[in-house]
């Protein structure tokens, strides 16, 4: 058994070389780097209090799914669903002046607008390009669910960039 | 072909840049949040096997009691007070939904129910003869599911052990404008199935034993009718004092059949059975079973340190009821909106740019929901990391909200801005400006800020602008953003269509 200064150095080097990763796919899924630190500062947090328990070889795929159930878990906060209420764009959704952004905006917003399974979903398959198997993994589900969340989603965000065409102006 | 049929390449493209900005990592609080989160584990372990072990010992004794050995359940049983709570619980309610903790109780209220209940839903034909057949998870796996950031009914839900029949689950609802709530277990037919009866444990506070409309709107609630509802003609209705401090009131709607017991510590259960008003269907409960079950369920304790009056009930003016088709009819207005607010914004930060605008409304599908025009602006300044700053404009038209500052510890709505109610460290302010009540909410983390300012206007509308961006941005100050507020111009919309006795 790993004495508790092995264990404390093992978890801050796993820590040092996961965080950029971690707030990546943090960022990702919220849209705002405040909650994404929120968000990495707990997942690290829960990992450490099972450093024990954890593969040393898993635990980057471990954490990855902590992170998005902690997202999850902010998205069913009363204050945070005020916060992205439904058709704002975040504003602190930094976006670099580029052809296009506006669009972009709009996908961000309707990617926005799904339930929060179906946004991580989407955003671990299409902005992470992870393969079904391994959203399945970190979504703790099977892959048959990532694929039909991938399809409803989808869908869905294609209904609502469809109707936004019109009333939405830039 | 439009471009979003492709929408799976869109999003790609959409992709935003994610290149980490720099942040410190505090690991040692991530380690020291680390050790306490484990001394908690071994407490709430060993804790949670020595309360199943009671628990459990209780229920098994009570269920003999129940379909046994003959010995009248409530002689088993016992109703003790709840301590005094030093005001009426009917005008009170609890700030928030329950936190979703371990409940070191629902293995045990569960098997209460299934005791009670079960047999009678499936020979009623209210549930099938194996739609019992399920298995709790085991603490550890509910345990490890928690460790990896879940709630305690999350884990629960995503180990495949929520929405089963006969089975509760918290529930709260929202009374008087969403000032308080209503705390209890909920418990049906299961997910998907037809919803032919509900169980509901109510811990005290906000309800009355007084019969009346069980509907959502009055308050005090009222825990059962006396009225017709089932169908057009009132029901035949008792009510019972028994021995043990508990009250027994039932309603038989003929096609329908509901029951209360309030138990001595000012909780209450009740339920409500379709035999098959509105299908015809033949599901069979005769009274005698339905009184037996509900007698048979024991008084669940519930925590009431956060239980508190309601006080004066906010009058806050009415939501509107959500409209499918109230987008496209407000589109004329929100533009004209933000064409006003646009140049208005134009000259305190030439260059500024409109993202998108649009009406949109503020609540849940099918309720009551606040009205509002949402745009979003790149501002004609970099951050200190050459970001381009952006702001959100939201106009708040009257109807649904209250102007202000939501009061500490309260859940925010009705208002529109509430501090220390999310994990940030957030500070607000309210102020009055020639008349006007501004209300400003900051939070930071490193060296990035976050800033949103709220004005009220007398004529019952509001506007908040929101921000964020890192380091020191002249021309977006904090108080250049106030200042900027308090220009921008009242929103286009039709005052007397908004206008409220």
């Amino acid at each position: 058994m790993k004495s508790k200064e092995q264990q404390e150095a093992e978890f801050r080097s796993f820590a040092l070389a996961q965080r950029d990763a971690l707030r990546r796919q943090a960022y990702l899924l919220s849209g705002d780097w405040f909650e994404a630190d929120d968000i990495v500062q707990k997942a690290l947090t829960k990992a450490f209090a099972v450093w024990r328990r954890i593969d040393p070889v898993g635990a980057p795929a471990y954490v990855r799914r902590i992170v998005v159930n902690m997202y999850l878990s902010h998205r069913r906060l009363a204050w945070v669903r005020r916060e992205r209420a439904s058709d704002d764009v975040s504003p602190s959704r930094s976006e670099h002046p580029q052809e296009g952004v506006d669009l972009r905006l709009e996908v961000v917003a309707a990617l926005d607008r799904l339930p929060p399974r179906q946004r991580a979903t989407l955003v671990l398959r299409y902005w992470e390009d992870l393969s079904v198997e391994d959203t399945a993994e970190i979504m703790g589900c099977s892959a048959g669910t990532v694929k039909s969340q991938c399809a409803k989603g989808l869908g869905k965000m294609r209904e609502i960039l469809a109707d936004a065409a019109a009333p939405v102006r830039a | 072909m439009e471009p979003q049929d492709d929408t799976g390449a869109l999003l790609r493209q959409a992709r935003p840049d994610a290149t980490p900005r720099e942040a410190p990592l505090d690991l040692d609080s991530i380690l020291r949040g680390g050790y306490r989160a484990r001394r908690r584990h071994r407490a709430l372990i060993g804790g949670a096997a020595t309360a199943g072990v009671a628990a459990v010992a209780a229920v098994l004794a009570f269920s003999v009691g129940v379909f046994g050995l003959g010995d009248a359940p409530e002689r088993r049983q016992e109703f003790p007070p709840g301590d005094p709570l030093g005001f009426d619980p009917a005008q009170a309610g609890y700030p928030g939904p329950a936190p979703d903790v371990w409940d070191e109780r629902q293995p045990a209220l569960d098997e209460a129910l299934r005791s009670a209940f079960g047999d009678l839903a499936v020979d009623g034909g209210f549930l099938d003869a194996d739609a019992l057949d399920y298995e709790r998870p085991a603490d550890e796996e509910v345990q490890d599911r928690m460790d990896e950031g879940m709630g305690y009914y999350a884990a629960l839900a995503e180990l495949g052990y929520r929405d089963l029949p006969l089975q509760f689950g918290p529930w709260s609802s929202e009374a008087t404008e969403a000032q308080v709530h209503l705390l209890g277990y909920v418990a049906g037919a299961g997910d998907g199935a037809p919803a032919v009866f509900e169980i509901n444990a109510l811990a005290p506070g906000g309800w009355t034993a007084e019969p009346g409309p069980t509907g959502t709107e009055a308050f005090p609630r009222h825990l059962i009718s006396d009225e017709p509802s089932w169908t057009g003609e009132a029901p035949e209705f008792s009510t019972e004092e028994l021995d043990d401090g508990r009250t027994l009131m039932v309603a038989d709607h003929g096609c329908a059949l509901d029951a209360a017991v309030v138990y001595p510590n000012g909780s209450a259960l009740r339920s409500s059975w379709d035999l098959g008003c509105p299908d015809g269907a033949a599901r069979e409960l005769s009274v005698a079973d339905l009184t037996e079950a509900m007698l048979a369920m024991p008084q669940i304790e519930y925590d009431t340190s956060a239980l508190a009056p309601v006080g004066d009930v906010l009058d806050v003016p009415d939501g509107w009821p959500w409209d499918e088709g109230w987008e496209a009819e407000a589109a004329g207005d929100a533009a004209a909106t933000f064409d006003a607010a646009t140049n208005a914004l134009g000259e305190h930060h030439p260059g500024i740019e409109l993202l998108s605008s649009g009406p949109s409304q503020r609540g849940d599908e099918g309720g009551q929901v606040v009205h509002a025009f949402s745009g979003t602006y790149r501002l004609p300044y970099e951050d200190e990391e050459d970001i381009p700053v952006t702001a959100a404009v939201t106009y708040f038209l009257p109807g649904g909200w209250l102007p202000g500052l939501a009061p500490e510890g309260s859940g925010g709505a009705p208002y529109l801005v509430a501090c220390g109610h999310s994990d940030k460290d957030d500070t607000c302010e309210e102020m009055e400006v020639a008349g006007r009540t501004v209300v400003t909410r900051t939070f930071g983390v490193g060296d990035s800020h976050s800033y949103g300012v709220l004005l009220y206007d007398p004529a019952g509308w509001a506007v908040e602008l929101t921000s964020a961006y890192a380091g020191h941005v002249e021309g977006a100050t904090f108080d250049d953003l106030v200042e900027t507020v308090l220009s921008l111009p009242a929103p286009v919309y039709d005052p007397a269509a908004y206008a409220q006795d």
